[in-house]
């Protein structure tokens, strides 16, 4: 990447393991990063939208977001579906990766027609888990080209 | 990947060096995969629609990897296609390309590619991005498996 600035990741994830297991293992990344947390989509979508407890909030939209499926409220899919509708390029337009305990085909096609950029499956295994967040950093932090909206 | 079943990629590329980078890079990467070519936007076309010199057994690919700038259908319009079409809507299109204008990064993305990789003009380095790739693409994540 070309940018000094950290990258801003919003996660959204319900389990307090997992997103310590996140922490850490973006901590192992050699790009900084910058983690927020949604507990479930109607708060994700409270954040990027700046409503609600955000309201008042200055957030830029984040870079990518990682998304679980399983979430109280709204679930990933349907928190997918909103964003890919926002009408603003800036927030339609951001990767969303799925990372969900789910590994079912019919999940992993929906994710897909819906406009996930990609699918991971969690790892029950901790040290697993950890190498495939770094996987996943190295080739969205490193490797890929983000969209830039104008 | 749950099988051990070679991962097909559709690379859609009219320079024939970025071609064999390509194949060596995904070579590199250890993880089985045919690797189909296609020089142009239609003959990708005609691979993924079963039409032309591509039969009914053409298979279907797991990924697809496509260049912004092709003669004759240009990547973007590619894309467009395949997402359009219901039965390729859920296949992993990854923009793989020269260019880096923002326009094209941002309009690959409105139009649905699930990622963006800008070559690198070095040899090392685009053989890195490939292996990086294929570890993040093809070891971690799950693609969708229509059939």
């Amino acid at each position: 990447m070309e940018r000094f600035s950290a990258i801003r990741i919003l996660l959204v994830e319900d389990s307090a393991d997992d997103i310590e297991i996140m922490r850490r293992a973006l901590g192992r990344c050699n790009v900084p990063t910058q983690m927020d947390v949604a507990r479930d989509g109607q708060e994700a979508l409270d954040y990027l939208f700046g409503r609600e407890e955000y309201v008042a909030a200055t957030v830029l939209p984040p870079d990518f977001i990682l998304v679980d499926i399983n979430l109280p409220r709204l679930n990933g899919i349907e928190t997918l579906e909103r964003i890919r509708a926002c009408q603003d390029v800036a927030i339609a337009t951001i990767p969303v990766i799925m990372l969900t305990a789910s590994s079912r085909q019919a999940d992993v096609i929906r994710a897909y027609r819906m406009g996930s950029n990609a699918y991971v499956s969690k790892p029950t295994d901790y040290e697993e888990f950890v190498d495939v967040i770094s996987d996943l950093a190295e080739f969205w932090l490193t490797i890929a080209k983000l969209p830039r909206a104008a | 990947m749950d099988s051990y079943k070679p991962v097909q990629i559709l690379l859609v590329d009219d320079n024939p060096d970025d071609v064999l980078i390509t194949q060596r890079g995904m070579e590199r990467s250890h993880v089985a995969n045919t690797m189909h070519v296609a020089r142009d936007g239609q003959e990708a076309i005609d691979f993924l629609f079963r039409q032309g010199q591509y039969g009914p057994d053409t298979p279907r690919p797991d990924l697809i990897l496509l260049d912004v700038n092709l003669p004759k259908a240009n990547g973007l319009e590619v894309l467009e296609r395949i997402r359009d079409n219901r039965e390729l809507a859920a296949i992993p299109v990854i923009m793989l390309t020269a260019s880096d204008r923002d326009e094209d990064v941002l309009r690959s993305y409105q139009l649905g590619s699930n990622t963006y990789i800008q070559k690198p003009v070095e040899f090392e380095k685009f053989l890195h991005a490939l292996e990086v790739f294929g570890q993040y693409w093809i070891v971690i994540a799950k693609l969708p498996n229509a059939a």
